[in-house]
C-alpha cells in the first residue's frame, strides 16, 4: 500500500482485488469518465504511432481493430543495434533462470556463459523467459504493442548455437519475432484451424506458406496458430514477443467464475440429478436449470465487466529501473489504460466518501474527488505522480 | 506365495492398452448400463455405495448417504459412533502416528501445503509449525517430523494445532475415507484438531464445504451458527458468520456432528485438550459446474477468436454448452477422475503380479477394485479412478466382482481373465488383501489423553534449553574426570556405552565391535552374521513396503542407483502419485516402483531409520556404542541391478543383508586410509573377498575399501548403516577452526614474514576437544508420542523414559553470558542446557540404561524435581516417553 499526500486528499494505490465491478470507460460520456475514455484512446493512438515509427508497414491499429488471429507479415525494425542487444545480453544471462528442452542434459537455473556456450554448442536451443530487462529496445515494441492491442505481451529470448536442430512450433497466440543477431531460415505453414487451441486442434501441416530469413533486425508477426520452422547455422539470437489477445473463451471463463455470487448457482449438486424431483426454483430441479439460470444473469454487464478486468489487469512489459523512479515526467504504464471502479468486493476496504476508484495496470487508485479530474491528463500534483512512478503505472522511457 | 492352478486356463488377453490413464480432455458421459456385463458392473458399484453408506452410517452414527442425496436439506445432524467400530478405527493412534513417522512439519512448504499448522487466540491463521515442535531434520532426506510430548506442552499454553491428510499415511483412516468418497463421489480426507483447554483454534468461521466432525478425545464445545445468507459460498459472500446460534453442545469422544456448508462455527475447548478429526465433504455447485463447462468453452467457435480492441465478448454463447444433461455429464467428469485410494505393498503386488502374469490368480488374496467415483463412459471404453478401461462383456464381469471384493479363487473358479487382475493392479486400482482376515485382536489398555495437571512446576533449578543448532561457540568439550560432578556422568556415559556394545552383540552371533573399533591397528573388512532374533527385529521388507505404501518419499529420500554410475540419480516424476491436494504427501506409484527395480535398477531409500523407530533404536545403539553418527539406507533391487559398480564410501559402513542375497566383492584401497578427492571409483582390483550374502549376513566396511555389488537374483535388500567418524585430518581442520581464538593466528601474515603457528601443539587436548564436538553434533532420536507429557505429569503406570542423545552427555567449554552462576553447563545432541547440579543422579541414570520406568527414574532425585526436568527434556527432544498405546472412548 502506498500512500501520497495530495493537494484535496491522498492518492492510494493498492493491488486491485478480485472480484471488482469495472467498467471501460466511454470517451463519448461526460465528465470524469469521458475525460478517461479519451485519455485512453489518446494513449492508445500515440502507442501505435510510436510502432508505425518504428515497424513501417504493420498497422498495429487494424491489427488491434480486427478479430485474429490475422495474416503473417514480415518488416524491418529502425532503428535496430545488433551490437547493443548482442552487448546488453551477454552482460546480463550470469544466474538467470533457463528454459532448456526437457531432454536436454546440463545446469538449470543458474547457468555460467561457459556451461550456455556448451549447450548451445552441443545443439540446444535456450529460451530465457521474462527477458524485458535483457532487451528493452525489443520491450518497447512490446510495450506498444501491448497498448495497441489490449494484449498481454511477455519478451522471451532464444539463443541458438552453431549446429541447431531444426525448430518447429505453432502456438496459440500471436507472436512476434525479432532477429537480433546471427540469421535463420523461416518457414510459415498455414493454421489447421480458425482459431486454434492446444489440444484441440490439430498441428499445421503443409508445404510452407511462406520462406524467408530471420536476419538481426528484421521483424516477422507469426499469427496464432501459424507453424514456423527455424532452421540454419551459425549462431544467431532473437527475441520472441508473445502476445496474448482477449478471447470469448476468456469471458466465458469470467463469467462463469462471477455466476457463483448468484444464489441459484450456490446449490450443491445432488448425488443423482435424474433423481431430483421437479422444481423450478432450483438449479437441478429442472433439466434445463442450468442454462436457465445462466440465461437470467445479467450477461451483457458480466461480458463488459469481463473486458474491463482484461484490460486493468493488463501490466506493463518492461519494469522501471531504479533511475526511472526518479522521474515525474512519464507516461502512463498500464497498457489498457484507465478503467472505472463501480464496486469492490466485501473484504476490501472500501472507497474513502467522496472519492473514485480507477483501476490501471493491476492496481486500484483510490482517488480523492479533487484530483480526479486531473488524473486524465495527469496534471497532478507531485506527491501523486510519485505515487504512480513508485508502483510502475508512469513510465519515463515514454517522454 | 502359493497358487491355484487354473483348471481351464482362461484366453486371457496380452496386458496391452486395456486399462489406460484417462486423457484430461477426454469427454466424459453417465454410464447407463446396456449388456449383461455392465448391468453386472452398475449393480456392483450400486451395493458397494450401500455397503460404505451402511459402514459410514453404523461406525459414525450417520446417515451420511441421505444427507448427499437431499442437498436441499440445510441442518446439523449429529450422531454417535459404534463402540467397537471406534476402537478398531483408532484415530488417536493414526494421529500420533502420524505426528511421530511422518513428514508433516516441513517449514520451507508454507502453511498451504505443511501438513502441520497451528494457531491461537481464535485468529483464523495457519502458522507452518516450528521448533521444538517441528523436529529438526537430522539430515536432507530426513523427515519432518513432529515432537508430539512438545506440541502437547504448546496445547496447553493455548495453542491449537491441525494435523491434515492423516488418511494418506494410515490405512484404517484411508478406508474410512474412502467409503466417505464412494458415497459422496467426491474426493474427501481427514484432518487432525488439536487444542488445549479453553482454546479457541481458528475462531468463527465457516468452510466451503460441508463438515463430519468426530471428537476424538477431550471435549469441546460447539457452536453453529445460522448462514448469513442462504448457501453462501467463499469468495462470493462476506467470510463471517451471523453469531445466531441454532445448535450448541459440548461433544465428547464417540459424538459426531454434520455441519452444511456455509454454516459458521465456533470451537471452544473444554477444560481438557481434545482431538477432533474433520471429514471435508466436497460436494460440486452448481458454480463449480459452470465453471468446468466454461473451461470447455474453446468448443464454440465464436469463443475462440481473438477480440477485437474494447469490443465486448458473448458470453451468451456459452449457453450453448448448457442444457439438459450438462450436470450428468459435469458429475460423470468429475467422479471419474476420483483417484482409486488403492496402495498394495510391493511384496504384495510382486508376489501377486508374478501369478498374475503367468496366467493364474493367487490362491490365498481378497482383490477389491477401488474407484469411489464409480463408474463412467468414455466414448466406447469406460472412465474408472482416473483410468480408461477398454474391456469387453466377459471382463466388465469379471470388474464387478471385483468391485465387491473377490477371493482369487473364486475368481480362478470363473475362469476370470487373470491379466485383467494384472492390468488393473498395475494401474493402482486394486486393493490386496489376505484372504482370511485375522480376527481383531484385544484392545489394549485405553490412555486417557491428554488430561492437563495444573502446570505448578518450579520453573527454576530444572532444565533450560539455551540453544539448538547451530551449534554454539565455543562448544561441546569432554566431560572433566577431575570434577566429581561430570565424572559421575562420563561413567554413565561409559556404561551406557558398554551396555550398547553389549545389546549389539548379543544381535550377532560373533561380531567383536571392541576389535572393530580400536583404531590402533589398520583396520580390515570384517565379516559376522545377526542372530535369527536380531534379523527379525530389523522385518526389513515389511519396513520397506510400509515406507513405499504410505510415506512421503519426496524431495531427497529416495534415489536410484543403475548402469555403474557412482551417483545417486534422483527418483524420476513418474514414479510418484500426482498430489491431489496442496497438502497431499508425495506418494509412491508402488507398480512404478516394480517396474524400475525390474529395469536393472537399485531403489536406494535414504534415512529410514528415521522414519521407523525400531530402526531409529537400532541406529541409536550403534551411535552409542561407536560415538559416530550412523543412519540406514535401504537398497532395493529385483534381478542383475549393477548399482553404482564399484566404488569406495568415505566412511566406514556396516551392511546387513536382510532379505534375498547379494554377490560382494571385496577389494583392497587404493592407499591406506583412502580420503577424497581421490574419486570414489578409484578401486583396486585386489579382491580380498568375494561372495555370496544373505539373510542375516553382515559385512563391515572400513572406509577406502573398494567394494562392488551384484545381483544373485531375485529380490534384494540391503540396509547400509554409514558411521562417520573424525578421522586425524578432521581434527586438524578443527583445530585450525578453533585457532581463530588465538590473537596470533588471527594476524596477517606478512608477505615474506613467517607465518605464526596456529595449529596447536598440544595435540591430545586439541583432539578431545574435536572428537567431543563431532560427537556431542550427533542427533537426538526421540518418537514422541502423542499423551507422553500427560503421562509423565500424570506419572501414568508403564510409562518410560529414556535419553534420545545418542552420544550421551558433554561438557560445555565456556559459559554463555546469561549463564546462572548456580547451574551446570551440559551440551547433548546439538544442544545446550544449563541444569540444576541436583539432577545429577537423574542425567546419570538416563546415560546408562536404556528405556526405564518413570518410577525407576523420578526416584533417583526429589521426584517433582525429577518431573519437571523429564518434561523439559521431553519437550526438547533429549528424553523420549514411552506410553501404553491405543486409546478407547471412555465408556
Amino acid at each position: 500500500m502506498t500512500d501520497a499526500p495530495a493537494n484535496g486528499g491522498t492518492l492510494r494505490v493498492d493491488p486491485l482485488p478480485d472480484r471488482a465491478d469495472l467498467r471501460v470507460p466511454d470517451p463519448s460520456a461526460p465528465g470524469l469518465e469521458g475525460d478517461l475514455g479519451r485519455a485512453n484512446a489518446a494513449r492508445r493512438t500515440r502507442a501505435i504511432e510510436r510502432w508505425a515509427a518504428r515497424v513501417p508497414g504493420i498497422d498495429a491499429r487494424r491489427w488491434g481493430d480486427e478479430p485474429g488471429p490475422g495474416q503473417p507479415a514480415m518488416a524491418t525494425v529502425e532503428p535496430f543495434s545488433t551490437d547493443r542487444a548482442q552487448g546488453l545480453t551477454a552482460g546480463a544471462l550470469v544466474g538467470r533462470p533457463l528454459e532448456l528442452d526437457p531432454e536436454a542434459e546440463g545446469p538449470v537455473g543458474s547457468p555460467d556463459p561457459p556451461a550456455l556456450a556448451r549447450l548451445l554448442d552441443a545443439g540446444t536451443d535456450v529460451t530465457l523467459a521474462d527477458a524485458a530487462d535483457l532487451l528493452p529496445d525489443v520491450a518497447d515494441l512490446g510495450d506498444d504493442l501491448a497498448a495497441a492491442l489490449a494484449a498481454q505481451v511477455e519478451v522471451v529470448l532464444r539463443l541458438s548455437g552453431p549446429a541447431p536442430v531444426p525448430s518447429s512450433a505453432w502456438f496459440d497466440h500471436d507472436t512476434v519475432l525479432v532477429g537480433l543477431w546471427g540469421e535463420r531460415r523461416l518457414s510459415l505453414i498455414g493454421p489447421a484451424d480458425e482459431a486454434p487451441v492446444p489440444g484441440v486442434s490439430s498441428d499445421p501441416t503443409g508445404p510452407p506458406a511462406w520462406s524467408g530469413s530471420l536476419a538481426a533486425g528484421q521483424l516477422v508477426v507469426l499469427p496464432r496458430g501459424w507453424g514456423r520452422v527455424l532452421e540454419g547455422s551459425g549462431p544467431a539470437g532473437w527475441a520472441e514477443l508473445r502476445v496474448r489477445r482477449l478471447r470469448g473463451t476468456d469471458v466465458a471463463a469470467f463469467v462463469a467464475g462471477r455466476a457463483g455470487g448468484a444464489l441459484a448457482f450456490r446449490e450443491d449438486a445432488p448425488w443423482d440429478p435424474d433423481a431430483v424431483e421437479p422444481d423450478p426454483t432450483s438449479i437441478f430441479g429442472d433439466p434445463d436449470g442450468l442454462a436457465a439460470r445462466f440465461a437470467e444473469l445479467d450477461l451483457d454487464r458480466l461480458s463488459a465487466t469481463a473486458t474491463a478486468a482484461w484490460m486493468a489487469a493488463l501490466r506493463p512489459v518492461r519494469a522501471p529501473t531504479l533511475a526511472d523512479l526518479d522521474d515525474l515526467d512519464g507516461e502512463l504504464a498500464g497498457p489498457g489504460g484507465f478503467v472505472l471502479v463501480e464496486g469492490l468486493p466485501h473484504d476490501a476496504e472500501p472507497l474513502p466518501p467522496g472519492s473514485v476508484g480507477v483501476a490501471i495496470g493491476g492496481h486500484l487508485l483510490r482517488v480523492p474527488a479533487a484530483l480526479a479530474e486531473r488524473l486524465a491528463s495527469l496534471e497532478l500534483p507531485d506527491d501523486a505522480l510519485r505515487t504512480l512512478v513508485r508502483q510502475g503505472l508512469l513510465t519515463p522511457s515514454r517522454r | 506365495m502359493t497358487t491355484t492352478a487354473p483348471s481351464a486356463p482362461p484366453p486371457g488377453r496380452a496386458s496391452t492398452a486395456r486399462v489406460t490413464r484417462l486423457d484430461p480432455a477426454a469427454a466424459i458421459e453417465p454410464f447407463t448400463p446396456w449388456s449383461p456385463g455392465e448391468v453386472a458392473l452398475a449393480t456392483a458399484i450400486a451395493a458397494r455405495r450401500d455397503a460404505a453408506a451402511h459402514r459410514v452410517a453404523r461406525d459414525l452414527g450417520v446417515d451420511l448417504r441421505a444427507l448427499v442425496e437431499d442437498p436441499r436439506a440445510q441442518r446439523v445432524v449429529d450422531g454417535r459412533a459404534d463402540l467397537e467400530a471406534w476402537d478398531a478405527l483408532d484415530l488417536l493412534g493414526a494421529v500420533r502416528e502420524v505426528l511421530d513417522r511422518h513428514d508433516v512439519a516441513h517449514q520451507a512448504l508454507g502453511a498451504d501445503r505443511s501438513r502441520l499448522v497451528w494457531t491461537r487466540d481464535g485468529v483464523d491463521a495457519n502458522a507452518v509449525a516450528t521448533g521444538p515442535v517441528a523436529v529438526a531434520s537430522p539430515a536432507r532426506y530426513s523427515p519432518a517430523r513432529a515432537n508430539a510430548v512438545a506440541l502437547e506442552g504448546e496445547l496447553l499454553e493455548g495453542a491449537s494445532y491441525v494435523v491434515k491428510a492423516i488418511d494418506e499415511h494410515v490405512r484404517r483412516a484411508s478406508d474410512l475415507i474412502e467409503d466417505v468418497e464412494t458415497v459422496l463421489g467426491a474426493r474427501s480426507s481427514a484432518l487432525a484438531y488439536l487444542g488445549g483447554p479453553g482454546s479457541r483454534g481458528w475462531g468463527p468461521h465457516y468452510d466451503n464445504h460441508a463438515v463430519l466432525v468426530i471428537q476424538v478425545a477431550g471435549t469441546k464445545r460447539w457452536e453453529v451458527h445460522e448462514p448469513i445468507e442462504p448457501r453462501p459460498l467463499r469468495p462470493h459472500s462476506p467470510y463471517r458468520t451471523s453469531g445466531r446460534i441454532v445448535w450448541r453442545r459440548t461433544l465428547e469422544p464417540g459424538d459426531v456432528v454434520f455441519v452444511p456448508r456455509g454454516w459458521g462455527h465456533e470451537v471452544v475447548g473444554s477444560d481438557s485438550s481434545s482431538l477432533h478429526v474433520t471429514i471435508p465433504l466436497r460436494v460440486r455447485t452448481g458454480a463449480q459446474l459452470l465453471e468446468m463447462v466454461a473451461a470447455q468453452a474453446h468448443e464454440v467457435d465464436e469463443l475462440r477468436a481473438d477480440l477485437p480492441v474494447g469490443a465486448v465478448g458473448r458470453a451468451t454463447a456459452l449457453g450453448r454448452l448448457l442444457g439438459p444433461g450438462t450436470v450428468e455429464r459435469g458429475l460423470a467428469a468429475w467422479r471419474a477422475r476420483l483417484p482409486s485410494r488403492a496402495r498394495p505393498a510391493l511384496s504384495t503386488l510382486d508376489d501377486v503380479l508374478a501369478d498374475l502374469d503367468a496366467g493364474r490368480w493367487p490362491s490365498d488374496v481378497l482383490l477389491r477394485l477401488s474407484a469411489p467415483g464409480g463408474v463412467q463412459r468414455s466414448g466406447s471404453a469406460l472412465a474408472m479412478a482416473g483410468r480408461r478401461l477398454d474391456l469387453d462383456d466377459p471382463e466388465l464381469s469379471t470388474l464387478a466382482e471385483l468391485v465387491g471384493g473377490a477371493r482369487s479363487a473364486d475368481l480362478a473358479a470363473v475362469h476370470a481373465d487373470p491379466t485383467l487382475g494384472a492390468d488393473l493392479l498395475r494401474a493402482g486400482m486394486l486393493h490386496v488383501e489376505p484372504a482370511t482376515v485375522a480376527a481383531t485382536g484385544p484392545v489394549a489398555p485405553s490412555t486417557p489423553w491428554p488430561r492437563p495437571r495444573p502446570p505448578s512446576r518450579p520453573r527454576r533449578g530444572t532444565v533450560v534449553q539455551v540453544g539448538g543448532s547451530p551449534f554454539p561457540t565455543p562448544g561441546a568439550r569432554q566431560l572433566d574426570p577431575t570434577d566429581p560432578w561430570e565424572a559421575e556422568l562420563l561413567a554413565a556415559n561409559e556404561a551406557g556405552r558398554r551396555r550398547a556394545i553389549t545389546e549389539l552383540a548379543d544381535r550377532f552371533e560373533d561380531l567383536d565391535l571392541p576389535a572393530l573399533l580400536d583404531r590402533t591397528r589398520e583396520p580390515r573388512p570384517v565379516r559376522a552374521r545377526l542372530t535369527p532374533a536380531g534379523l527379525h527385529e530389523l522385518d526389513g521388507l515389511a519396513i520397506v513396503d510400509q515406507l513405499l505404501s504410505c510415506h512421503d518419499l519426496g524431495g531427497d529420500a529416495l534415489k536410484l542407483a543403475r548402469d555403474h554410475d557412482p551417483r545417486n540419480r534422483p527418483a524420476p516424476p513418474a514414479l510418484f502419485v500426482a498430489p491431489y491436494s496442496t497438502y497431499s504427501p508425495t506418494l509412491i506409484d508402488v507398480a512404478a516402483v516394480r517396474d524400475l527395480l525390474r529395469d536393472a535398477t537399485t531403489l536406494i531409500a535414504l534415512g529410514i531409520d528415521d522414519r521407523v523407530p525400531a530402526l531409529s533404536r537400532w541406529v541409536a545403539r550403534l551411535e552409542r556404542a561407536t560415538g559416530r553418527r550412523s543412519s540406514i539406507n535401504a537398497y532395493l533391487s529385483h534381478g542383475e541391478a549393477p548399482g553404482f559398480g564399484a566404488h569406495w564410501d568415505d566412511h566406514d559402513v556396516l551392511v546387513l543383508q536382510v532379505a534375498g542375497a547379494k554377490r560382494w566383492s571385496v577389494r583392497e584401497p587404493i592407499e591406506p586410509r583412502t580420503m577424497r578427492p581421490h574419486s570414489p571409483t578409484a578401486v583396486t582390483d585386489r579382491e580380498v573377498w568375494a561372495g555370496t550374502v544373505r539373510p542375516g549376513d553382515a559385512l563391515y566396511l572400513p572406509r577406502g575399501w573398494g567394494h562392488a555389488v551384484g545381483s544373485d537374483g531375485g529380490r534384494s535388500l540391503h540396509f547400509t548403516f554409514p558411521l562417520r567418524a573424525m578421522h586425524a585430518a578432521a581434527i586438524a581442520e578443527h583445530a585450525a577452526g578453533a585457532a581463530v581464538a588465538s590473537p596470533a593466528a588471527r594476524g596477517d601474515v606478512a608477505l615474506l614474514g613467517r607465518p605464526p603457528l596456529i595449529l596447536p601443539t598440544a595435540g591430545g587436548t586439541a583432539t578431545a576437544e574435536a572428537i567431543a564436538f563431532w560427537r556431542a553434533r550427533v542427533p537426538a532420536r526421540a518418537h514422541q508420542p502423542l499423551g507422553g507429557l500427560e503421562a509423565l505429569r500424570a506419572g501414568a503406570p508403564g510409562t518410560t523414559v529414556r535419553l534420545a542423545a545418542a552420544t550421551g552427555w558433554f561438557g560445555r567449554r565456556g559459559d554463555p553470558d546469561q549463564a546462572p552462576t548456580d547451574l551446570r553447563w551440559l551440551v547433548a545432541a546439538d544442544r545446550t542446557l544449563a541444569v540444576d547440579p541436583e539432577l545429577g543422579p537423574l542425567l546419570g541414570v538416563l546415560a546408562t540404561t536404556e528405556a526405564l520406568p518413570l518410577e525407576v527414574a523420578t526416584a533417583t532425585i526429589p521426584e517433582a524435581l525429577a518431573r519437571c526436568a523429564l518434561e523439559d527434556l521431553a519437550r526438547a527432544g533429549l528424553v523420549e516417553v514411552g506410553v501404553p498405546q491405543r486409546a478407547r472412548i471412555p465408556k
